[in-house]
């Protein structure tokens, strides 16, 4: 059965597909070696050969196989040719490969060619492989134009792309040195913040009991210091001379825990806390002015938050 | 035998119960300046390239475990003294100006420009004895001395506003003593100093590159030579050492930190222990006296009752026998005092201890792991510039026969 045309458009197109068949045979039988074949294309349909006029459907159906069959083979010679091209980069690495061995064994050569190159030379000296026999530059020059035409992330790299490597590993490892400490340093910042203010508030506390040291009089001008900010000085603070000794908190201040406020809701329990927490928690209860207490309980939230 | 000698014999042996009980009461008494020696302060600026960096190691306790439990000493108080008195040191050196930065690290770096280290020999409040050597990268020893200071009363007391560490005086004969050694050498050889410092930092990183620059007899290092300019090994290494540098100020921060939190418990300690040693000398003291003083009345008024001949001579021999007796036993009951002293002493250790132990915990928790996480990160550079320096010349890194070689394939 031979297809019926209806217009020379279609006897055309009919031929083209042939053609195009009987190259693509031609070409798989011409590979010494085929590289896998794609799936194979389904064979067209026999041509209709009834001399009947075709029904419209069936004239329908006769275009979409053939347009299905253009598709495939065009498919099919890019996929050759991808592979074609596939193949040639694997013998071009292969050989890269074996030209940067080559160099290696070149470079690392005979232990007596080592102890010749013994002491190294300094750093400004060319390296040994460019150093070395003229045969050797001429294999390792080949080697490193096969290495330099490979493409990058393959297994030949040249001696410039590995340094480079080795220094950008240099540069990211000291990067994430810096990093580490960045962080300690914040973290000895917020330890040296709340210590001063512990010990801020330790210094107030002595200040209110130091009238005990004999005279009884508190150091001109340093009254307001002595005190806190708001806080008035306590009863015979400034003249009575009986207080405790420093570092004993006052009866009857302020500064007593029973007459503190407790602390506020959307702190922290202290249960985990460290050292440093501790004593900002400390100061923090211990605080008599509410503008300074409020300061050190966010200082011991902002702790928390950050060493959590 | 007459009156006149029987009065002679009650006299002299009275005179001599008293000279024993006179004995006994006698107290040493010694005055002591406080800050008797002033640092020496720069008084013009020192050429950058003159200023050595100064790292101080924490001191060697000075006790080994087990430690006696009469020996005075405790360990927790001793270990956090042998983070503060170098930090104390630091304070001293870096006040006088005639140095570069000074650090206090966790243990002895021979790629310091200048290296203090030191053992606490004795330390109670009252006296505190310190072993300190000082050496610089050459391996040049500018000093290898023991000091050793009383604590004033006056620096304990209360009326004492200056805030003067008790043994302020024996950190500034170290740093006078410094200072005359550092004096004693020229420009050049500062500068050699710091040439050989950084080399050996650099050695010890990338031996293959930067080994034949330097020359070790006996200790001594010098220059043999220097890298050339805009070598890449050395900018590596000069990238590297800053980041020791940041390492260094950062331990140094903790030691300092610590310093800062102990001194206040640590001076209640030191006042407290000071008064109660002082207490217990001279409690000894008075012991030692009075029974001395006791043995030799009653001796003499056995003798002396041995050889009276009348009732009035041996009334008076007995009567040096009872004094005597009384001497010796308020001696013995000075001992039972001193005892008292002694336990109180324990206690305040014991109680600073107590309070010490967890930021000593804390400080070798956290110096130590920064260390060691930092050498494993040297360890990691040190690596680094082995395959770059094997990479850059084409030399198989040395020791490649241990599989150093391998790597540089990887």
């Amino acid at each position: 059965m031979f297809p019926v045309f209806r217009s020379a458009q279609g006897f055309r197109r009919w031929r083209l597909s042939m053609t195009a068949l009987l190259s693509g045979a031609l070409l798989l039988s011409a590979c010494a070696t085929p590289p896998t074949t794609p799936p194979s294309s389904p064979q067209p349909p026999p041509p209709p050969t009834s001399p009947s006029q075709p029904t419209e459907q069936q004239q329908s159906e006769q275009q979409q196989r053939d347009e299905q069959q253009e598709a495939e083979e065009k498919a099919s010679r890019e996929q050759q040719q991808a592979e074609q091209e596939a193949q040639a980069a694997a013998e071009q690495r292969a050989a890269a490969e074996e030209a940067a061995r080559q160099r290696e064994q070149a470079r690392q050569g005979a232990p007596a060619d080592n102890e010749q190159q013994w002491p190294p030379p300094p750093p400004d000296e060319p390296p040994p492989s460019q150093a070395g026999s003229p045969a050797d530059a001429e294999s390792a020059e080949a080697a490193e134009r096969a290495a330099r035409s490979a493409p990058a992330g393959g297994g030949g790299q040249t001696d410039r792309e590995r340094n480079e490597e080795l220094n950008n590993e240099l540069s990211r490892s000291l990067s994430g040195f810096d990093r580490r400490l960045d962080r300690e340093n914040q973290s000895l910042s917020e330890r040296e913040r709340a210590q001063a203010l512990a010990a801020e508030q330790r210094r107030r506390e002595n200040a209110g009991g130091g009238g005990s040291s004999g005279s009884g009089q508190g150091p001109a001008g340093q009254d307001g210091d002595q005190y806190g900010y708001s806080a008035p000085p306590p009863p015979g603070a400034t003249g009575g001379g009986n207080m405790p000794k420093g570092g004993q908190r006052r009866p009857g201040s302020p500064g007593d825990k029973e007459a503190l406020p407790p602390a506020p809701d959307d702190v922290p329990s202290g249960q985990d806390d460290d050292i440093v927490a501790r004593q900002l928690r400390e100061a923090a209860e211990n605080e008599t002015d509410p503008e300074l207490r409020e300061k050190l309980w966010e200082e011991y939230r902002e702790y928390k938050r950050n060493n959590r | 035998m007459s009156t006149s000698a029987t009065i002679a014999k009650v006299l002299s042996l009275s005179l001599l119960i008293s000279l024993a009980g006179f004995m006994s009461g006698c107290v040493n008494q010694s005055v002591k300046h406080v800050n008797a020696t002033r640092a020496v302060h720069a008084e013009k600026e020192i050429p950058q390239a003159e200023l050595l960096d100064v790292n101080i190691a924490v001191f060697d306790p000075g006790y080994t475990e087990p430690v006696e439990e009469d020996s005075g000493i405790f360990p927790q108080v001793r270990k956090a003294e042998s983070g503060f008195i170098p930090y104390r040191l630091r304070e001293t050196l870096q006040s006088t100006g005639h140095w570069g930065p000074v650090r206090v690290v966790p243990s002895p770096n021979t790629s310091s420009e200048l290296m203090i280290t030191g053992k606490i020999i004795e330390s109670n409040g009252r006296d505190l004895e310190l072993a300190v050597k000082a050496v610089d990268a050459s391996g040049r020893v500018w000093l290898d001395k023991t000091y050793d200071e009383t604590a004033a009363s006056l620096s304990y007391s209360d009326s004492d506003p200056s805030n003067i560490d008790p043994f302020q005086d024996l950190y500034n004969r170290i740093a006078n003593d410094l200072l005359k050694s550092r004096k004693d050498l020229s420009s050049k050889q500062l500068r050699d100093i710091r040439t050989v410092a950084f080399l050996r930092f650099a050695d010890d990183l990338s031996p293959d590159a930067f080994e034949r620059y330097l020359k070790e007899k006996n200790g001594q290092y010098s220059v043999r030579g220097l890298p050339a300019d805009g070598d890449p090994n050395v900018q590596r290494v000069q990238a590297i050492r800053d980041r020791d540098y940041r390492l260094v100020d950062t331990l140094d921060q903790h030691y300092y930190l610590f310093g800062e939190q102990i001194q206040g418990p640590y001076d209640e300690w030191r006042a407290a222990s000071y008064q109660e040693a002082k207490n217990l000398e001279k409690v000894r003291k008075e012991a030692i006296g009075r029974m001395v003083a006791g043995a030799v009345g009653v001796a003499a008024g056995i003798y002396g009752a041995g050889q009276a001949s009348n009732g009035a001579e041996a009334a008076a021999a007995y009567s040096g026998v009872i004094g005597g007796g009384y001497l010796l036993k308020t001696g013995i009951d000075k001992f039972g005092e001193k005892k008292l002293h002694v336990e109180a002493l324990k206690e305040l250790g014991e109680s600073l201890s107590s309070d010490l132990k967890p930021r000593v915990i804390e400080l070798e928790g956290k110096t130590i792991t920064l260390s060691g996480s930092a050498e494993a990160q040297y360890q990691e550079w040190r690596e680094l510039l082995k395959k770059i320096y094997a990479n850059e010349t084409g030399l198989p890194p040395k020791g490649a026969d241990d599989g150093s070689a391998a790597d540089k394939d990887r």
